[in-house]
């Protein structure tokens, strides 16, 4: 469990120093500006006086400036990652109603995997587009877009380890070496093409004893030996002793049958011994094989030598730990992340930072790091709720009250207020606003009955998901702006269509079971007012008692259940 | 490793309006499709989206005889329709005729009908609101003799006939108001918020006939509509905003209990109002303190007048403009806490860069200001 209090929350007035600042183009505005919002992220800065002029201003003052975000997501080959995590967001929260009931840790695990595997098709096919593209600026963004997501699945995958997967005995040195051999594969190539040539005297090979070392960092034990029996002195008694204590080097496994405590007392044996053989200098004329002694004895020196030699920390993580703490739980690695990113001053870079505060369990810096991603929050949003279903994440406010689901709907509103701007994955982004009630769905009936309605299929469309979410206003309204588009185009037909929409309901609300609930049935009346005018008065009738019938048996079957509900 | 946080940026857009004096306002329709532009050369312009992110002029006609301060839209259920309001001391409804569906490009500009001139007031009128569409098709004028005037359009489909519904007296200059867009007219009756611009003296204090509440140095007052006595009624000053207001906007309500208003003063201000339950049967001058008011933000950073607070869409950001020449973009965080996330200005050196010829320009990505520490819009 994580637990961290809000500690950067800034006082009021200090914001405007952690706020970034964009020069407006054409030194547009000498003077008093004023603006305006359009839709979802754009808005209109204008030049503007209260006094009234005498004189025409010069001409710089009629310039209007349009500012939108440019939002990552929107880009065409995103358009893949972003319907199909909703997919799977959509069966998060499936999951997660099962799970109130019984555990379903298995089905979170099953869903990160998902999440992480759209990551990398999506990742695949950005490679593929970069390979294709020739205009210069566009491969560079191609390939920013990959280090975006790269990082993400990198992180995500640490995250999944730590928090979401069902480690035996928590021992989690096996996962950690698998994330690193994964994310940071280095000397790995080599390393195959030296096994595959098999020769003797590799060691002619320039990258050969960094490979061997690498694969020892690597916790890639027999690939270290099957590499030393190709030195040419491979059968030498010094590169037999290493390749002794290599081989002898207790692996903790939780089906071995014995316990931590016994595995721990048996490892420190084994470290002892390879001590006291490299005390005793057999090795000094051998400095690689020294080298090798004195990473796997923990030895700090020798792994801040090797650390220049990785372009991160994160390399000879899974070594430090291997070698100096074997046992370590997942909720342990904080020491270990502090050594590794302590042995070589290096500026650090954003991933860095999440990283650390990953593996010393503060999940919430975690989240705050991940939202300055340029991701448009689809990383924070989609592991913060996976996080928050799995239980994993517990954040306190300064008065130490638990602020984490609204954490979690701030993320998911915003997600899916984001995509609501987009012409096409609007509705993506309504399931988003559908699953945070009651917020969610007052924002969307603000969107969504904005959204422009270019034909009639766009406005049905609107209205299907907008009945779909219980949105009946909307619908309503929608209906209304069709009618006096088409009035207002002297096309007395059209608006006639939607008109019939009204009596349309007719044999609904007569059918034996009951389709509209008396909410529902409220609002057919009202629209059957504002627009009686336009229904012949018999027709219009006929309407009016069939409401009332409605409204009286949904009112009385809903009396019941809302009764017993609130009970 | 690349830089995370590089392409968080944003992007900008030059038009030429073309008016030949100063803009004073412009406005988005329901739908941010098209937009309306108000000027003191007395002319109102219409500018439609052509769907790739240009905007092309639609219409543009002399509109009064005055400079035209600020221009609105009505909801479109009831037709394309906007209200002007003038130092000429009228306000002006125009509805768009002809076939507003069809795409523009095949056509050249549209026809806008004056269909209303409402000449009621005897000085400038200084803001101009339709209100919010479930309470029927109501405008809301204010001038600058401090009258506010309700109309109403009591047929739809008859944008020729408006009748002065109520005329309140405020006795102090009135700038700006903005309506509660409050959906729910059950839980809150209709309500109006205005700003007035008249200098902070103390003799300036309102002392409005059947206020209630002591004199009030305060320069927003709220007023509800009462269903029983059919009245539009002061129900609050809110005494911690004491220097000019510029402009005054609600935040969309979302189903809140309370309501944020957003005011334009020395500073940025944010005030929650929250009704409070009214013992029973009392009325509105049964208990002394209709409202809990709390400024929840108040933001300095203009070092200026702040001359324009606009909320976005979903209420989550406001932008706010001043005579810094900067628009700064506020908004809140999960904690209820409010975070400046960008801000927008000119260069601060001279800049040499040529002006622009071409009337559209695409948009093109805005060069950042080298700040160490990044903070992006979402």
């Amino acid at each position: 469990m994580n637990t961290s209090s809000f500690s950067s929350a800034p006082l009021p007035g200090k914001g405007v120093d952690t706020a970034k600042t964009f020069i407006l183009p054409d030194k547009c505005f000498q003077k008093r500006v004023g603006c305006a919002w359009g839709r979802g992220n754009k808005f209109t800065i204008y030049p503007r006086s209260q006094t009234v002029s005498k004189t025409p201003s010069n001409t710089s003052q009629d310039k209007l400036l349009n500012i939108r975000q440019d939002i990552l997501l929107f880009t065409p080959i995103l358009r893949k990652l972003v319907n199909e995590s909703n997919g799977t967001f959509l069966s998060l929260q499936k999951a997660a109603e099962t799970a109130k009931v019984s555990d379903n840790q298995v089905e979170f695990l099953k869903l990160s995997r998902q999440f992480r595997s759209i990551i990398r098709v999506c990742i695949e096919n950005l490679q593929e587009a970069a390979s294709k593209e020739e205009n210069g600026i566009e491969k560079n963004n191609i390939l920013s877009h990959i280090t975006i997501f790269y990082s993400i699945e990198c992180i995500w995958h640490l995250c999944e380890i730590l928090y979401i997967d069902n480690i035996p005995g928590d021992i989690v040195l096996p996962y950690l070496l698998e994330w690193v051999r994964f994310h940071f594969p280095c000397h790995e190539q080599t390393a195959a093409q030296l096994l595959e040539a098999c020769e003797r005297g590799s060691e002619e090979h320039k990258d050969y004893w960094d490979t061997v070392v690498g694969m020892v960092v690597q916790g890639r034990v027999d690939v270290a030996r099957a590499l030393l029996k190709l030195h040419s002195a491979g059968e030498s008694n010094e590169f037999k002793l290493v390749d002794n204590s290599l081989r002898s080097m207790p692996v903790y496994s939780v089906y071995g049958g014995i316990s931590t405590g016994e595995f721990t007392i048996s490892w420190k044996h084994w470290q002892a011994e390879c001590r006291s053989k490299l005390s005793s200098r057999v090795l000094a004329s051998q400095p690689k094989l020294e080298l090798i002694m004195r990473i796997i004895i923990g030895d700090y020196t020798a792994f801040e030598s090797i650390r220049n030699k990785y372009s991160s920390w994160f390399d000879i993580l899974g070594g430090w730990v291997m070698f100096t703490a074997p046992w370590s739980r997942r909720h342990e690695l904080g020491g270990a992340a502090a050594a590794c990113a302590g042995m070589q001053a290096s500026p650090r870079s954003h991933l860095d930072d999440m990283v650390r505060a990953l593996l010393e369990g503060d999940l919430h810096q975690v989240i705050h790091e991940i939202q300055q991603i340029s991701d448009n929050g689809w990383f924070a949003t989609h592991l913060t709720d996976i996080l928050f279903h799995c239980g994993k994440l517990n954040i306190m406010d300064k008065q130490q009250t638990n602020v984490t689901s609204r954490l979690r709907e701030s993320l998911i509103l915003e997600y899916g207020c984001l995509l609501m701007e987009h012409k096409s994955l609007w509705s993506v982004g309504l399931s988003y606003l559908a699953s945070c009630p009651p917020e969610g769905l007052r924002r969307a009936e603000l969107i969504l009955e904005r959204m422009p309605v270019e034909t009639e299929a766009k406005a049905m469309r609107i209205i299907a998901e907008a009945k779909k979410h219980g949105l009946i206003g909307v619908a309503q309204s929608v209906c209304r702006c069709m009618s006096a588009r088409h009035l207002s185009a002297g096309r007395l037909g059209g608006a006639l269509f939607w008109e019939t929409l009204l009596l349309d309901t007719l044999p609904l609300l007569e059918s034996d079971e009951a389709v509209f609930t008396s909410n529902d049935t409220y609002e057919i009346m009202l629209c059957l007012e504002l627009r009686s005018s336009s229904l012949d008065s018999e027709k219009a009738d006929l309407l009016r008692l069939a409401l009332a019938r409605n409204l009286a048996r949904t009112a009385l079957a809903e009396g019941d259940g809302t009764e017993e509900q609130a009970q | 490793m690349g830089e995370l946080t590089a392409t968080n940026l944003f992007e900008s857009q030059t038009i030429f309006a073309d008016h030949k004096d100063l803009i004073h306002d412009v406005a988005y329709d329901f739908y941010g499709e098209r937009m309306a532009t108000c000027s003191s050369d007395q002319y109102v312009k219409v500018w439609d989206s052509d769907g790739q992110g240009g905007w092309r002029l639609t219409a543009s006609w002399k509109a009064h005889h005055g400079s035209v301060w600020k221009v609105t839209w009505a909801h479109p259920e009831f037709g394309q329709v906007i209200a002007t309001c003038s130092f000429d001391r009228t306000a002006a409804i125009w509805e768009e005729v002809g076939d507003t569906a069809a795409s523009g490009s095949e056509k050249g500009l549209r026809t806008w009908l004056k269909r209303s001139n409402l000449v009621d007031s005897r000085t400038s009128v200084t803001d101009v609101k339709f209100g919010p569409k479930h309470l029927g098709l109501l405008l809301v004028t204010c001038s600058a003799d401090g009258i506010i005037r309700i109309y109403e359009a009591p047929d739809v489909m008859n944008l020729a006939q408006w009748t002065l519904q109520h005329e309140i007296p405020t006795k102090v200059s009135i700038s700006c108001l903005s309506w509660n867009p409050s959906l729910s007219r059950v839980v809150h009756p209709p309500m109006l918020a205005v700003g007035s611009d008249e200098p902070n003296t103390t003799n300036a204090a309102a002392s409005v006939q059947g206020d209630k509440t002591t004199a009030c140095n305060g320069k927003v007052f709220i007023y509800e509509y009462s269903e029983s006595s059919r009245r539009w009624t002061r129900t609050d000053c809110l005494s911690s905003v004491q220097e000019p207001v510029n402009d005054i906007a609600f935040a969309p309500n979302l189903g809140r209990s309370f309501h944020l208003l957003a005011v334009a003063t020395k500073d940025v201000r944010i005030i929650k109002i929250e009704p409070i339950a009214e013992s029973a049967g009392t009325g509105n001058n049964g208990s002394a303190v209709r409202f809990k008011c709390e400024v929840v933000a108040a933001f300095e950073e203009h070092y200026s007048c702040v001359w324009r607070v606009c909320w976005n869409l979903t209420g989550t950001l406001l932008a706010s403009s001043g005579d810094d020449c900067a628009v700064r973009l506020w908004k809140m965080q999960y904690l209820n806490q409010w975070k400046c996330v960008a801000v927008f200005k000119n260069e601060p050196l001279p800049g040499d860069s040529p002006p622009l010829c071409r009337p559209h320009t695409t948009y093109i990505r805005m060069a950042a200001m080298a700040n160490p520490s990044h903070m992006p819009f979402h």
